[in-house]
């Protein structure tokens, strides 16, 4: 995967006053560290990271390009956590990591899933399991994405890690076992229970007493 | 009605003052559709309740509803017509204390027209503003409600 070029600046300042501040200018506070860099407060354009991340997601390979200070510095990076609001999901803060493009990195590899299975289309009801894997590669061969075919699952059936479809040179790292899909079978009824109705709150029996023990 | 087998403490203090924004829970874990809190309050078992069945009423046999929120917190009040005094009241209902930004409610399994109005029928049995979410994977982020 060719290095994506990023822009961005040394920070002015710190604080959360100077960061909101930054924020409401529309940039991110960022910090990038790294085996060669000393960890440096930066900042880059809110707009430009969205459009990047929209294009290439989280997991891409970075040329950043830092200025401050009067010189600039390039930095092969990834990004190693992404924070975002809770309510407004605006980008919050990124860490960027600096890498070796010569050494393994462990990194996680979204996943796809592909065709509509057997089992949905009888009336059974698609699953997720993990949406992720993790993932030891060299930082040029981070595949953006693996594809997962689950097209040929009946009702009960489930695809796992073991199935994706790895290239040369990446090595999966989480547990082979781990379901990444699965087909199960659709609710028999509309559960319409009402058999706690008239249970009172105060009626919950409390650790200790005779009715708390017999509950275990 | 969702509420505990059992507990520690019958009683509990009343909860502070709803402040700051959901840091746990606040993304779609299980399923491809969510309904995100948007204003902080203390929602009743019986709320959700009304909530899950109105979407599972809605989606009728196909799909999943997962409940992200429980009501742990019991909550007490004084018989009408008393004298202060006497002692704390006896428990009433349990609430579950949600913050903005709280997933309350995910589902899978269905498509995303039914899957917005189910949240937009669920939403209307709850005391505060929601957002319907999508899973990053499912296509993308938010639509209010």
């Amino acid at each position: 995967m060719e290095a994506i070029k990023l822009e961005a600046k040394v920070r002015a300042g710190t604080g959360k006053m100077y960061a909101r501040q930054m924020r409401r200018e529309g940039n991110v506070p960022s910090i990038v560290y790294g085996a060669d860099v000393e960890s440096t407060p930066i900042e880059v354009p809110e707009k430009e990271v969205e459009k990047f991340l929209a294009q290439h997601g989280d997991n891409a390979l970075i040329k950043l390009v830092v200025t401050g200070d009067g010189e600039t510095n390039e930095y092969a990076s990834v990004i190693r956590e992404l924070q975002r609001h809770p309510v407004r999901g605006g980008l919050y803060h990124i860490d960027f990591f600096q890498i070796s493009l010569k050494d393994k990195l462990e990194t996680v590899v979204p996943i796809h899933l592909t065709g509509e299975p057997i089992g949905v289309k009888e009336g059974g009801i698609l699953q997720y399991g993990i949406r992720e894997v993790d993932v030891e590669c060299l930082p040029t061969d981070i595949p953006e994405y693996f594809e997962v075919d689950i097209s040929e699952l009946n009702i009960g059936d489930n695809s796992t890690v073991a199935d994706i479809k790895t290239p040369e040179g990446v090595e999966l790292l989480s547990d082979a076992g781990s379901v990444v899909a699965m087909v199960v079978a659709p609710r028999m009824e509309v559960e319409e229970t009402e058999d706690e109705e008239g249970a009172e709150a105060a009626d919950v029996p409390t650790v200790g007493s005779p009715e708390g023990d017999d509950a275990e | 009605m969702l509420m505990p087998k059992r507990v520690k403490w019958r009683k509990q203090h009343r909860p502070r003052k709803l402040l700051g924004i959901a840091t746990k829970g606040n993304e779609i874990t299980y399923g491809e559709y969510g309904l995100q809190a948007l204003e902080a309050a203390w929602i009743t078992s019986r709320q959700i309740e009304a909530a899950r069945v109105a979407m599972t009423r809605y989606i009728k046999r196909g799909g999943k509803v997962w409940i992200k929120i429980f009501p742990d917190r019991p909550i007490t009040a004084k018989p009408a017509e008393t004298r202060m005094g006497s002692g704390k009241g006896s428990p009433e209902y349990w609430v579950a204390v949600v913050k903005p930004g709280r997933v309350l409610f995910e589902m899978a399994g269905v498509s995303e027209e039914i899957a917005q109005e189910a949240m937009r029928l669920a939403s209307h049995k709850l005391p505060i503003r929601t957002k319907f979410i999508k899973h990053s994977g499912a296509g993308g982020e938010a639509d209010e409600s």
